[in-house]
């Protein structure tokens, strides 16, 4: 979406146009959705997350000071949703992946993806939300930072800190290319 | 390598994602229950609007008026002027009134504070033993203190003094019950009077001046 037609519909939404904050938030809900999932791993809590996020940024959006940051301003808040509900987790027990997957995953890839499967689970979550952002959802750099809520060289350490926990061979110059 | 391992993220990413795909109302799930939140929020503030607003109203009146009833009974019960030390009765408890008893006379004040004063016998010579009942004399939560004085109404009869009935006890609802002596001697005020009590009518009263009697002196 140009960067001037967002701008005039953040503009919209801030005047109470419930079409254009649609218009504004649907194209990314899929990307919130898939980034709701790779941080809690439940596709209901993640719904819930994506929910809750939508509304505070119905809500907040008062408080977007660049109209055009909106994906990485909403993404931040998916992001922040999830972390309260893995924070309101803390009775629950950690979840193990589907047996069913991997199985399945032993039979249909190599040994090397189920091998970075794993390392990919180990991960923090916050260098676990690097990763995807970056390599799955292919956010630049600065996006990233935004999301994370860190400057461009906080950001690029802790991609390039993750990065080395999954693939120790690579250089930084490699990554960042 | 960069681009097989970016290759090889994605695939791991894409193979979680693929074994939780979104529900396909997604968008209408997340915007339904957007808008509704904010209808909701805005009914729920449209409905008790009014409540809030009239319980503060009366929340606002209930302190004005605690705060003007506070204040009334500040100004009722300001100081009055201590009397000059002097002479000073002895209130003793419950004795019965002199035989040559005159009727009682009960005065009442109703317009600050309910405050009444019974004087039996309301007449006698030097030396009568008076009762003082009432109730209602006294600043909560402290003793009475009332005062045997020339009269403040009309033409002065009878000798310009005081003399002081300090401590007199009164129950949880503000009533009391002593005896006193009608004395035979007043202290001066402000260096004027005192002396021998002549005949002449004088006041009770009571300090603050809630209450207020008169004792007519008939023979000194």
């Amino acid at each position: 979406m140009p960067d001037d037609a967002q701008a005039d519909l953040v503009s919209d939404a801030l005047a109470g146009d419930e079409a254009a904050f649609t218009a504004l938030v649907g194209p990314l809900l899929a990307h919130g959705y898939q980034l709701a999932i790779a941080i809690l791993r439940d596709p209901q809590e993640a719904q819930d997350a994506l929910q809750d996020a939508s509304f505070t940024a119905w809500r907040q959006l008062r408080q977007l000071r660049d109209g055009k940051a909106f994906r990485s301003w909403f993404l931040r808040i998916v992001v922040n949703k999830c972390k309260v509900v893995r924070r309101s987790r803390w009775w629950s027990v950690v979840r193990v992946g589907d047996t069913d997957l991997i199985k399945r995953e032993a039979k249909d890839d190599s040994i090397r993806d189920l091998d970075l499967h794993r390392a990919i689970r180990r991960l923090r979550s916050d260098d676990r939300i690097a990763i995807f952002l970056y390599f799955y959802l292919d956010l630049p750099l600065d996006e990233v930072a935004q999301v994370l809520g860190l400057s461009g060289a906080a950001a690029r350490s802790r991609l390039y800190r993750a990065v080395r926990k999954l693939r120790p061979g690579l250089q930084g110059q490699e990554v960042f290319q | 390598m960069i681009r097989d391992f970016r290759e090889q993220v994605r695939r791991v990413f894409q193979r979680e994602l693929d074994s939780t795909p979104a529900p396909p109302d997604l968008a209408k799930q997340v915007f339904r229950a957007t808008f509704a939140r904010r209808a909701f929020g805005r009914q729920l503030v449209r409905q008790f609007a009014p409540t809030a607003a009239v319980l503060t109203f009366l929340l606002l009146v209930g302190i004005v008026a605690f705060a003007l009833r506070t204040s009334r009974l500040v100004i009722g019960s300001a100081p009055a002027a201590s009397p000059a030390a002097g002479l000073v009765s002895s209130p003793t408890a419950d004795a019965s009134p002199s035989p040559t008893a005159s009727p009682s006379q009960t005065y009442c004040r109703t317009s600050v504070q309910n405050g009444c004063l019974t004087v039996t016998p309301s007449s006698g010579p030097v030396g009568t033993v008076v009762v003082l009942e009432g109730s209602g004399c006294n600043n909560p939560g402290q003793l009475a203190y009332f005062a045997f004085e020339s009269s403040h109404y009309g033409t002065q009869t009878g000798t310009e003094g005081a003399v002081d009935i300090p401590n007199v006890p009164v129950d949880g609802a503000g009533h009391f019950r002593i005896t006193f002596s009608i004395p035979q001697q007043l202290h001066a005020l402000q260096q004027h009077g005192g002396g021998r009590v002549l005949p002449g009518t004088y006041s009770i009263d009571s300090l603050p001046i809630l209450c207020q009697a008169t004792f007519t002196v008939t023979s000194g």
